[in-house]
C-alpha cells in the first residue's frame, strides 16, 4: 500500500473531503503512535474476531487515537469511545482507518 | 421514578419460587464490586458445569423482605460472543444451563465513563426480549472527567429504568433495588426492539427473524459488521440526547500510567514487582509453612502415641493427617499469591503487564497473563496453576497449566541438591564458575526450555482449531478495594482445600495402604505424597522403609534399574 505524505496531518477535519479525492486507507497496525484516524471497514476476519471487535465499539466511524505500542510494534493500544483497548498488531491489521 | 415504595400485596401476583437476577455487564465495569455490595459478600463460587468459569451465586435481599436469586455473569461486550466466558453468558441467558431457567430479570451494569460501548450490550438485550434493570455504574468518575448523563432521558430513550450507581460507595443501591424488587413483579419488556434498524434496510427481515442471542458463527462477515454499525448510531443518536461529554472525554493517560508501560522503564518495573511477589511466595511464605507442617507432624505423633496401637490409629496418624497436613501446608503460599495477584488485577497494573510481555510471550505461542503463573511455579506449581484462572483465553488457560510443572519449584531443590552433590565432581571452571553450580542453574534452564517447547507444540497443534486472540481493554489504574481482594483470596484458599483436599487425602489413604500391607510386622511411614516440601523431604528420605510392604518390594523389585542412585 502506497502510504503517502499528504495523508498525515494536512487533511484535517475542517474540510469535507470531496467526493472525487482519493482517501489513503490503510491499517490501524501501520498508525503511528499520537495519530487519531477513523475506523472505515474491517476486512477478511474471522468471524469470532469480528463481532468481539465490533461489540467493542471498532465499526465504521468510529474515531480512534492510537496512544502507545509495546515492544517491536506489538501490542497497540488505542482509545476509543471513553476507554482504552490493546490489541496485538496481527488483529490491528484487519481494521481499516482512514485519517482525521 | 425510582424510589416508589413496593406494597407487599405486588409480590402476591407471584408467589412461586425465587427469582433469578442475572447480572450481565462489560468487564471492568464494577460488575463484581456491584455483586459483592448487593450480596453483602454472603455468597456461593462454584463452576458452570462443564466448563472452568467461575460461577457466583448470593442472595439478593429487596426491600421488602424478599429475595432473589443473584447471579454474577462474567464480563462481556456482547451476548452473542465466542469465547469460553462469553458462551457460557449465552447459555445462561437462554436457560440451557442446568437447573438454572431463564433468568426472570436481567441487572446491566453500564460504566458510564464510556456509555456508548456499554450500550452496544444493552441493545442486544433489548432486542432479545428479555426483562431488564440498567444500573448506571461510575456515575463520580463520569462527572470527574466532565460526563453528564441524563438517566431519565436516558431510560425514556431505551424504554427501561436506568438507576445512576456508585457501587463502590453503595449509593443508589437502594434505589436499584427498589427497580428491581419492582420489575421482578411487573416485568416490563422495553419496546425499543430493533428500533436500530431502518424499515426499509434490506437485511431487516433476515435480522428480525435471528434467534436472539445468536451465536458469530451463524452469520457471516458482512451481516455482522452492518447489525453493528446500525447499532451504533442507534446507540449514538441516545447518546446524543442523553449524554453530554466534553469534547475530549478520553481519558487522559496519566503521567504514572505511561511511566509504568513505558519502553525504558516499563520492564525494569515489572521486574521489580514481579520479584516481589517471587519473594513473597518463595520466602516469606517458608515461615508459616514451615509452621504448619511442624505442628502436622506432631500432632499425627501425638496421635500416633495416644491412642492404642492398631491399624485405625495408623491409618490416622499415618494417612490422614499427614495427607491433610500435605494440602494445608501449601495455604500460605496460595493466600500470598492471591494477595498478590487481587492487588495487580484490581488496580489496573496486571493488564499493564500483559501488554509489555505480549509480544514476548506471544512467540512461544503464550500470553502475557500466562507470565505469573509461570513464574509462581518456580516456587511451587500448585499456586502457579491455580492462578492460571486470570488468563481469560481458554486454550491458553490450558497450554500454561500444562507447562506451569515443567518449572523446577521449590520441592525440587534438595532433589537437585542431593543428586549433584552425588553425580557432578565439586571442580570450578575457570577459577571461579562453580560445575555444580552451572548444573543447577542447566536443570532450571532446562525447565524453562522444555516449557517453551511443550507450548510452542501445543500452539501449533491446538491453536488452530480454536478461535484465539489477543484483544483486551485496559481499565483505568485506580485503588483496589481492600474488601474484593480479601474476599478474593479467602474464595481462592477455600476452593483450593476443598478440591484439593480429597485427591491428596485419597492418594494419601491409598499410599498408606501400599506402605502397610500385607506387612502386620511393623508399620512404618512411607512418603505420603509425591507432593513433598523442601523441609521434610529429607526426613522423608531417611526414613525406613517397610520393606515387606507392597510399596517396598516393588521398590526392592525396581532399585537394580537404578543402580547408580542406590550410592545415595
Amino acid at each position: 500500500m502506497a502510504i503517502t505524505g499528504a495523508e498525515n496531518e494536512h487533511n484535517k477535519r475542517e474540510t469535507m473531503t470531496p467526493p472525487n479525492t482519493t482517501i489513503t486507507e490503510k491499517s490501524l497496525s501501520a498508525v503511528k503512535v499520537g495519530q487519531r484516524v477513523v475506523v472505515s471497514a474491517i476486512k477478511s476476519c474471522p468471524t469470532e474476531l469480528l463481532q468481539k471487535l465490533v461489540s467493542m465499539g471498532l465499526v465504521a466511524g468510529t474515531e480512534v487515537e492510537v496512544t502507545q505500542r509495546g515492544f517491536f510494534g506489538s501490542p497497540i493500544n488505542v482509545h476509543l469511545l471513553g476507554s482504552v483497548l490493546s490489541l496485538r498488531s496481527v488483529e490491528a491489521a484487519h481494521i481499516q482507518v482512514v485519517p482525521l | 421514578m425510582a424510589s416508589n415504595k413496593i406494597t407487599p400485596e405486588e409480590y402476591a401476583r407471584k408467589p412461586h419460587e425465587t427469582p433469578v437476577v442475572a447480572l450481565v455487564g462489560n468487564p471492568n465495569c464494577g460488575k463484581t464490586t456491584l455483586f459483592n455490595t448487593l450480596t453483602g459478600s454472603n455468597y456461593k463460587v462454584a463452576n458452570y458445569p462443564g466448563v472452568t468459569v467461575e460461577k457466583k451465586e448470593g442472595k439478593l435481599a429487596l426491600p421488602d423482605h424478599r429475595h432473589a436469586r443473584l447471579i454474577d455473569l462474567p464480563g462481556t461486550y456482547t451476548i452473542s460472543g465466542s469465547t469460553i466466558d462469553e458462551k457460557v453468558v449465552t447459555r445462561f441467558l437462554c436457560g440451557q444451563i442446568q437447573d438454572n431457567r431463564k433468568p426472570d430479570l436481567i441487572l446491566a451494569v453500564l460504566d458510564a465513563t464510556n456509555i456508548e460501548r456499554n450500550l452496544f450490550l444493552v441493545s442486544e438485550l433489548i432486542d432479545a426480549r428479555y426483562p431488564l434493570v440498567v444500573a448506571l455504574n461510575m456515575m463520580d468518575a463520569a462527572e470527574e472527567r466532565g460526563i453528564k448523563i441524563y438517566s431519565e432521558l436516558l431510560a425514556r430513550s431505551l424504554d427501561v429504568p436506568v438507576i445512576p450507581i456508585i457501587a463502590r460507595s453503595g449509593r443508589g443501591l437502594e434505589d436499584l433495588k427498589n427497580a428491581v424488587a419492582r420489575e421482578l413483579v411487573h416485568p416490563a419488556i422495553s419496546h425499543k426492539a430493533l428500533a436500530w434498524l431502518p424499515s426499509d434496510h434490506k437485511s431487516a427481515e433476515t435480522i428480525r427473524q435471528l434467534p436472539q442471542p445468536h451465536t458469530p458463527d451463524q452469520l457471516d462477515a458482512d451481516t455482522i459488521t452492518s447489525i453493528a454499525t446500525l447499532r451504533y448510531a442507534w446507540i449514538r443518536a441516545i447518546a446524543a440526547r442523553a449524554v453530554r461529554s466534553p469534547e475530549q472525554s478520553l481519558p487522559k493517560l496519566t503521567r504514572f500510567d505511561s511511566i509504568l508501560t513505558s519502553k525504558v522503564w516499563g520492564l525494569p518495573i515489572l521486574f521489580v514487582v514481579f520479584g516481589l511477589i517471587f519473594q513473597a511466595i518463595f520466602l516469606w511464605a517458608q515461615l508459616p509453612m514451615e509452621l504448619i507442617s511442624t505442628s502436622v507432624d506432631s500432632v499425627s505423633a501425638w496421635v500416633g502415641e495416644t491412642l492404642p496401637p492398631g491399624l485405625l490409629t495408623s491409618l490416622l496418624a499415618e494417612g490422614i493427617i499427614p495427607g491433610v497436613g500435605n494440602v494445608i501446608v501449601f495455604v500460605p503460599q496460595i493466600a500470598i499469591l492471591f494477595l498478590c495477584i487481587g492487588i495487580l488485577e484490581d488496580s489496573g497494573y496486571l493488564s499493564r503487564a500483559a501488554f509489555l510481555l505480549d509480544n514476548f510471550m506471544r512467540r512461544v505461542g503464550l500470553q502475557g497473563r500466562a507470565f505469573i503463573p509461570l513464574l509462581s511455579s518456580f516456587a511451587c506449581a500448585v499456586p502457579g496453576i491455580l492462578s492460571t484462572r486470570t488468563i481469560p483465553s481458554r486454550v491458553d488457560r490450558l497450554t500454561t497449566i500444562m507447562i506451569a510443572p515443567l518449572m523446577s519449584c521449590s520441592a525440587r531443590l534438595p532433589v537437585y541438591a542431593v543428586l549433584i552433590a552425588a553425580a557432578i565432581p565439586p571442580t570450578l571452571l575457570a577459577g571461579f564458575i562453580s560445575l555444580q553450580g552451572l548444573t543447577l542453574l542447566a536443570m532450571y534452564l532446562l525447565g524453562v526450555v522444555g516449557a517453551c517447547c511443550v507450548s510452542w507444540v501445543i500452539h501449533k497443534a491446538l491453536k488452530r482449531k480454536e478461535s484465539c486472540f489477543f484483544v483486551m481493554e485496559m481499565p483505568p489504574l485506580r485503588r483496589p478495594i481492600p474488601r474484593v481482594v480479601l474476599r478474593n483470596v479467602y474464595d481462592s484458599v477455600v476452593s483450593f482445600l476443598k478440591n484439593a483436599t480429597t485427591v491428596i487425602l485419597a492418594c494419601s489413604i491409598v499410599i498408606w495402604f501400599l506402605a502397610s500391607f500385607p506387612s502386620q510386622i511393623r508399620l512404618t511411614r512411607e512418603i505420603p505424597c509425591v507432593l513433598a516440601t523442601p523441609d521434610n523431604s529429607e526426613r522423608r528420605l531417611s526414613r525406613p522403609s517397610s520393606h515387606s510392604a507392597l510399596t517396598g518390594r516393588s521398590a526392592l523389585a525396581l532399585s537394580p534399574r537404578f543402580q547408580p542412585e542406590r550410592c545415595l
